[in-house]
């Protein structure tokens, strides 16, 4: 949203003459001036003092009002489940009479709308014809022809903003101010970064189900992304190892068409094909054409077509938007419907997702939005899941899928944004953004390190599970060797901070500050670190010191908040001055300034901050600038700045980017042990009927990936550790939880090591085959490119989950607290009560600031979720 | 009606996906901006929320794309409206109800804001509360719901430059009175 949102402010009101109406003013300081205007106001201001008071007291004003508006209490709202109201029977309920294909006059009326007729029915014809050739010859043919069609597309001066606003635009009469609607094209490549992460989640996710589809008795499904928005694209923005095919070359019969949407207005570029998705001899398939180009990226695949034979209900699915443009990549959906049994199920759309300008193909499965996760891809998973859903981890049958893989990087920032939501605004937290493995790995634990030379140890545990007592709870922990004394060199760090009230958001001055706690973790006695911040009086909130010294620094952390304007002139004056004072000859010198887009320092401030910056570049003190939030509009400011100061200019929005920029450039990467590690665990299918993974629903790796050395995983650093917990079936134990029938061909016994194709069982060492599971570690060195391999057997106990230590049942705890937040449907007989009770009684035991913060957490939810009164149901699947 | 003919209709409607999209981008938001509307009554704000969305499943595509996010809060808006009249709720009662929260508000919000500056967020509070409704709402929807002015046009039907003007003669009133009284 907000992309749209910005797309829209950046709209221009130009001034005809030099003085600048009062409204203008207000408008400036809203962010609705568009740039060239905003420009002329700084530059009008710079030479006006009056002016200049004027905009810094309007700005205070909307300060002091944002701040009010926002210390409100909000009300509690849980998101709801929008398949509990919007089935498939309400939609499209109104219209469903209407005819299989569309008649023309209503296709062109629509199409009017947004085009001159002309235009419309080139459109059509095109259509028609990619179709054809789409049918015919696979999407080759189809992005040939889309090329062409972007490039007569190109004289089209049609701005893709919205049909509303322009005629309200026209009719208004505005003396002083033209609204020139030149948005959402040149907005678009700033809000590229943001969609991303989203839209490959969606990809993804719609690629697990696409892999559910495969089972649908509804006949033939073709999930095809057939065209995208450019040909440079089109083999790109499929995902490779999919299965699926391109175009719809085969298995189409007969094919009746309905038309799609074609040419879209100059901004949208060019089609999809069309995807049919018939049966055998299949009924209609529909399809929607592709966005390609300037926004969207093509987006293709269709609806698909039916079939007549009884029992075989059309099948279908939209290809993903996908192609080059930098706008959406990759929402695929699709979907089958099961015939006349009426039974719904959603296929996954293919997936386009080129993103950006460059156009090539992205798709990291382990690197997504934190709070977009999405399904792991596992074989077996409820067909009740939705797309938008982002599932628990089911169980898997070990005769299905003995081996489960992923990879270790973990951070902990859904727990940190809950613990917002629940402690400081009283709302629960969507259980979409509730991920168990973060949860669980935000806490410490007291693992030893490893022995030898080892970068890390294991320590496998099991018990029984305390919220099923039939199943039993492993745990597998690694803990990294504490690294001995780097080689690196000392470092000499003063953050400079923004607290105006605009950094008060989820994503700007909390993140400042665990990207700062973060890097605090790496310094030690030699190092020095110092912060000023400035809001309205610069001022600094801890003089510089040594890095050994946690507790007085994460003490000023602590203490600061965000309110007031912004006077960036005297903070990085004495930022610089600590610099100075403490410089490290040899050392790493640096000043951290940390903002967001509202750099608001007044203009002539920003004047004389970039000289100053330029000035103190050569007293070898560098300027490392990061921007927070989103909806950044003085990126070329920041950018001159950074520039000037013999700096890097980095964006932050995400925990993960917080990491890389502080913990990697900053302290280096001498902190690392281990790099692409990963788990692989194996079930011995004597001990255990089914498995689930607690968390990390999106670092799950294909089995294969294990050994294959060029697939990324995450990077273990000093002292680190990662806690991993398994929901374990037992053998013998009855529980009905597969969605597939027990294979005929193949012996439960069977397992086999995949490299070595070797079975297990063979293997001389008893304790190996009489072990319930084995972990199976994969890491290169920090600087090798060839990983190696350690294995650790667990053997099965009987253990009982209270005589298990603090630290287990902590771990228990922790992932009991994500299951009741996320209302999952594996959390058995687990209540708010018995949660409560638990985790104070490890509390009180330990003395732990982290664990009794948490156990408030868990009681404000469990007030919050009763006073919630049930408002939503628990979600099958999981939300 | 059988499946293969909903599939040809569909063929103009939002597809699935995109209405998941938006509907776990904005439901939040809207049914908070709705229950402010309808003084705290979250089960009716959802309600309409849910119904804006089912309205949303059926309008044009993809002409509905660029500008959803002020359709739904038009939607919304619209329905809430609908739905005080029906519950014969009288403006000034909205008004006094409102009052009352937000004074409680002030009390119960976060450690933040209470330590430094709650006399002041109380003041600002109550110095907007003495804007004309319109000038209160068009406040909200700018610095609350962060639209933009041109969305906010496209939910109160009022045009840009009239908003551009209304929030400014807020701000400045505003301004003034923080000036001589704060």
């Amino acid at each position: 949203m907000k992309n749209h949102n910005e797309n829209d402010r950046i709209h221009e009101f130009e001034s005809s003459d030099s003085s600048w109406q009062a409204q203008d003013l207000t408008a400036y300081v809203l962010g609705e001036l568009g740039p060239e205007a905003a420009r002329r106001m700084e530059s009008a201001a710079n030479e006006n003092q009056q002016l200049e008071a004027e905009l810094a007291e309007i700005r205070a004003t909307v300060e002091a009002l944002t701040s009010a508006f926002r210390s409100e209490k909000e009300l509690s709202v849980a998101p709801s489940d929008m398949d509990a109201f919007l089935t498939p029977r309400n939609v499209g309920q109104a219209s469903s009479d209407d005819v299989v294909i569309e008649k023309p006059s209503v296709l062109e009326k629509s199409m009017q709308r947004r085009r001159p007729v002309g235009v419309s029915l080139v459109g059509l014809l095109a259509m028609s014809a990619s179709l054809l050739a789409a049918l015919v010859f696979g999407y080759p043919v189809v992005t040939a022809w889309l090329s062409e069609q972007d490039a007569s597309q190109l004289g089209m001066h049609h701005p893709p903003t919205s049909q509303a606003f322009e005629e309200a635009d026209k009719d208004e009469s505005q003396p002083n101010l033209n609204s020139a609607p030149r948005a959402t094209r040149e907005a678009l490549p700033k809000t590229v970064a943001s969609v991303t992460n989203e839209s490959i989640a969606n990809g993804s996710r719609a690629l697990a189900s696409e892999q559910e589809m495969t089972n649908v008795p509804s006949g033939p499904i073709r999930n095809d992304a057939l065209a995208s928005g450019s040909s440079a694209d089109a083999s790109q923005g499929r995902r490779p190892d999919l299965p699926s095919s391109g175009g719809a070359g085969s298995a189409v019969a007969t094919v009746v068409t309905s038309p799609g949407y074609g040419g879209m207005p100059d901004g949208y570029g060019g089609m999809g094909g069309m995807g049919d998705l018939a049966g055998m001899s299949g009924g209609p398939g529909g399809g929607y054409g592709g966005y390609g180009g300037g926004g969207y990226g093509g987006m293709g695949g269709g609806y698909g077509g039916t079939s007549p034979e009884p029992g075989s209900g059309p099948g279908g699915g939209y290809g993903g938007y996908g192609g080059e443009g930098g706008g959406y990549g990759g929402y695929g959906v699709g979907s089958g419907y099961g015939g006349e049994r009426g039974a719904y199920g959603d296929a996954g759309g293919n997936v386009g997702g080129s993103i950006g300008s460059s156009g090539r193909y992205r798709f990291y499965r382990d690197e997504q939005d934190p709070f977009h996760p999405e399904p792991g891809s596992n074989p077996v998973s409820s067909s009740q899941d939705r797309f938008a859903s982002p599932s628990e981890n089911p169980f898997i049958a070990v005769s299905d899928a003995p081996l489960s893989t992923f990879s270790i990087d973990v951070d902990t920032a859904s727990y940190a944004k809950c613990r917002q939501l629940l402690l400081e605004q009283g709302l629960l937290p969507p259980p979409a953004a509730v991920r168990l493995e973060e949860f669980v790995n935000y806490f410490d634990y007291q693992y030893p390190g490893p022995e030898g030379g080892e970068p890390f140890a294991a320590h496998l545990a099991m018990t029984t599970c305390p919220w099923q007592p039939q199943h039993k709870l492993v745990r597998i922990a690694l803990q990294a060797k504490q690294q001995s004394v780097a080689q690196r060199d000392s470092a000499n760090i003063v953050f400079l901070l923004d607290v105006s009230g605009s950094m008060n958001a989820a994503n700007k001055l909390p993140l400042v500050k665990q990207a700062i706690e973060m890097l605090v973790e790496q310094l030690d006695e030699r190092d020095r670190i110092a912060m000023v911040v400035y809001a309205g009086a610069a001022g600094c909130v801890l003089e510089s010191t040594p890095g050994n010294m946690r507790q007085k620094i994460l003490a000023a952390l602590d203490s600061l908040a965000a309110g007031g304007s912004t006077n960036g002139g005297q903070g990085i004056q004495l930022a610089y001055d600590l610099a100075r004072e403490h410089f490290i000859p040899n050392g790493i010198n640096r000043v951290i300034l940390c903002t967001d887009g509202d750099f608001n320092v007044g203009v002539t401030n920003t004047e004389s901050l970039v000289r100053l910056v330029a000035d103190q570049a050569k007293s070898k003190v560098f300027l490392t600038v990061l921007g927070f939030g989103t909806g950044n509009t003085n990126d070329a400011m920041m950018e001159e700045i950074s520039n000037r100061g013999n700096g890097v200019y980095a964006f932050v929005d995400t925990w993960r980017e917080a990491q890389r920029q502080l913990v990697q450039q900053v302290a280096g990467n001498l902190i690392t042990v281990a790099k692409d590690v990963k788990i692989q665990v194996e079930f011995n299918p004597r001990k255990v009927r089914g498995y689930r993974l607690l968390g990390y629903e999106n670092r799950v790796l294909a089995d294969r990936d294990f050994n294959d050395d060029t697939k990324d995983a995450g990077e273990i650093g000093a002292g680190h550790r990662v806690t991993a917990m398994y929901e374990v079936i037992p053998a013998g134990v009855d529980t009905n939880f597969s969605q597939t029938d027990d294979l005929i061909f193949q012996p439960a016994e069977k397992s086999v090591d995949e490299r070595t194709e070797k079975p297990i069982e063979q293997s001389p060492d008893d304790t190996l085959s009489a072990a319930l599971l084995a972990v199976k570690l994969r890491y290169k060195q920090p600087e090798g490119d060839v990983s190696q391999k350690l294995v650790f057997p667990l053997q099965d106990s009987q253990h009982e989950y209270a005589s298990a230590d603090a630290d287990f049942r902590w771990a228990a705890t922790a992932v009991g607290f994500g299951m009741l937040l996320r209302h999952s449907q594996y959390s058995g007989n687990l209540t708010w009560d018995r949660l409560v009770l638990e985790a104070r009684s490890i509390a009180e035991s330990g003395g732990d600031q982290q664990r009794d913060e948490c156990l408030q957490m868990m009681q404000r939810a469990r007030q919050l979720m009763r006073s919630s009164n049930g408002g939503y149901p628990s979600v099958q699947g999981g939300y | 009606m059988s499946h293969s003919e909903r599939n040809g209709c569909l063929q103009r409607q939002p597809p699935r996906a995109w209405v998941s999209q938006q509907f776990s981008d904005l439901e939040v938001v809207l049914v908070r901006y709705v229950a402010r509307y309808l003084q705290g009554n979250v089960e009716a704000a959802r309600d309409v929320v849910q119904d804006a969305f089912l309205k949303l499943c059926e309008q044009p595509w993809p002409d509905i794309e660029q500008n959803v996010r002020a359709w739904l809060y038009r939607c919304c808006r619209n329905a809430a409206t609908d739905f005080i009249r029906r519950e014969v709720r009288m403006k000034n009662a909205i008004r006094d109800d409102l009052e009352i929260n937000l004074q409680a508000d002030v009390a119960q919000s976060s450690p933040d804001y209470q330590v430094g500056n709650r006399e002041e967020l109380a003041q600002v509070q109550a110095l907007i509360r003495q804007l004309s409704l319109r000038q209160q709402e068009l406040l909200r929807l700018r610095l609350q719901e962060n639209l933009s002015y041109r969305e906010i046009a496209h939910v109160t039907g009022l045009t840009v430059t009239n908003v551009g003007f209304q929030l400014h003669q807020a701000i400045t009133t505003l301004r003034q009175s923080i000036r001589s009284g704060m």
